[in-house]
């Protein structure tokens, strides 16, 4: 004979099979005592296990404990510190009202106060981060002013240098053309002088043959 | 999670667990989170007060886990089921508990007498008006014998019994919760009713011998 395993068992006994599957498992009980015997069992045990209840929820009398005490005598004073802030606002409202009603008003204040924080922090950090920027920006200028004068008084320099230079080139030039035109003056002068002369020899020469006084005195 | 043809009918009219945990993972939605702790806290409580044995702990822990739950919100994936997420925070929790628990063993002779203090104080409200005291007095010690034979389960077998037996999970939901296949569960659960089985059958035979009065046929269930 098939036996029905322990796990179809388990659905059987837990009510987790079809119509059909059921109708199978009981037949095989109606003939076979071991299985019935084993499913019996079962049963009793399934019973015997519903015999462990808990309570819906537990009052805990764990009086004898230190700090149960503690916690009890704390629980007490909280309590009585509740309820006399209660008696003296007057409010019928419970806890879950309370706090309905205040929780709007608590998240409006702290989204405002949240916004002003960080509204504060941003001008403190624009203003610190303008400082910072204009300072730079002085120091930046200051070092361009600086560097700008400096190539203008190298360029002043340069420039005077290269008058200066060329200045003294003009003066050697002149004085290279003056004594040039000296010596071309002079040696015109000789020149004309020695041709003078040439013509004077000539003129005597010619006069001796003719009428000197057709030639110009020198 | 047992479903009442009231609660049914009010599920039409209110929203999803998933729905409510979208509203408190996008907007940290205070009433939706409230409303999921309403509907959940019963089950979360009475789960880790059977894995760890203690309801006082089992209520801690439980709001350990909708404190978690929510300091978790972004990580819950809108995909998967809400209820299936829970459970295995709830779990995380009570394994961790019993962890600590075993690295320190001179907590558990402390548990011990902290059982022994919540035993006596159950018997003591026993009231006029509930069944007869000698009913009621061993409903209240077979309660407490099984509570001490679950205890003594190994924890995978112990998770399985209490989310299906207990919790009334399915089969096919515990699989989830726990990510392993369902027939393993069911072997699970199957290990688990043969060994409570073995661990209670001693405890009975004895509290049958001391129980002897002929007019009364007590804890005749528990004879396997």
């Amino acid at each position: 004979m098939n036996h029905p395993t322990r796990e179809e068992w388990m659905s059987y006994l837990y009510d987790e099979l079809t119509g059909e599957e059921h109708a199978d498992l009981a037949a095989h009980l109606a003939v076979c005592p071991e299985c019935n015997a084993n499913v019996r069992s079962w049963r009793g045990l399934k019973h015997d296990l519903d015999a462990w209840q808990l309570p819906a929820r537990t009052t805990r009398k764990s009086w004898n404990r230190p700090i149960v005490r503690w916690a009890a005598a704390a629980a007490i004073i909280l309590i009585a510190g509740f309820g006399i802030g209660r008696l003296s606002a007057s409010r019928a409202a419970n806890v879950e009202q309370v706090r309905a009603a205040l929780e709007p008003s608590l998240r409006k204040e702290l989204r405002q106060e949240l916004s002003q924080l960080l509204r504060q922090q941003l001008d403190q950090s624009s203003t610190t981060t303008l400082a910072a920027a204009g300072t730079q920006t002085r120091d930046m200028l200051g070092d361009f002013v600086r560097a700008y004068e400096q190539n203008r008084a190298d360029d002043n320099r340069a420039v005077y240098a290269a008058l200066a230079r060329l200045d003294s080139e003009r003066m050697a030039d002149s004085t290279a053309l003056k004594r040039d035109l000296d010596t071309v003056a002079v040696y015109s002068e000789a020149g004309l002088r020695q041709t003078q002369r040439q013509l004077v020899s000539l003129a005597n020469n010619t006069g001796s043959s003719g009428n000197p006084s057709d030639l110009p005195p020198n | 999670m047992r479903t009442t043809p009231f609660a049914a009918i009010r599920s039409l009219f209110s929203i999803t667990d998933e729905q409510a945990m979208w509203r408190v993972q996008n907007e940290d939605d205070e009433t939706a989170f409230a409303q999921l702790v309403r509907r959940w806290e019963g089950p979360i409580r009475q789960l880790c007060g059977r894995m760890t044995g203690d309801v006082h702990r089992g209520e801690d822990l439980a709001q350990e886990a909708f404190a978690r739950v929510f300091a978790r919100r972004k990580e819950f994936r809108l995909d998967g089921r809400f209820s299936t997420w829970l459970w295995r925070i709830a779990l995380n929790l009570c394994y961790d508990e019993l962890r600590r628990r075993r690295r320190r063993p001179e907590m558990m002779a402390d548990d011990a007498i902290h059982d022994s203090a919540e035993a006596i104080d159950s018997l003591d409200s026993l009231a006029a008006d509930d069944p007869p005291p000698d009913k009621t007095l061993m409903g209240q010690e077979s309660g407490e014998m099984v509570r001490q034979m679950l205890m003594r389960l190994p924890e995978n077998y112990r998770t399985v019994l209490v989310m299906r037996h207990y919790e009334n999970l399915k089969f096919r939901e515990i699989a989830e919760v726990l990510d392993i296949p369902e027939g393993t569960v069911k072997s699970r659960m199957a290990e688990a009713l043969s060994q409570i089985g073995l661990l209670l059958k001693p405890m009975i035979a004895e509290d049958n011998r001391n129980i002897s009065k002929p007019t009364q046929k007590p804890h005749q269930s528990l004879v396997l």
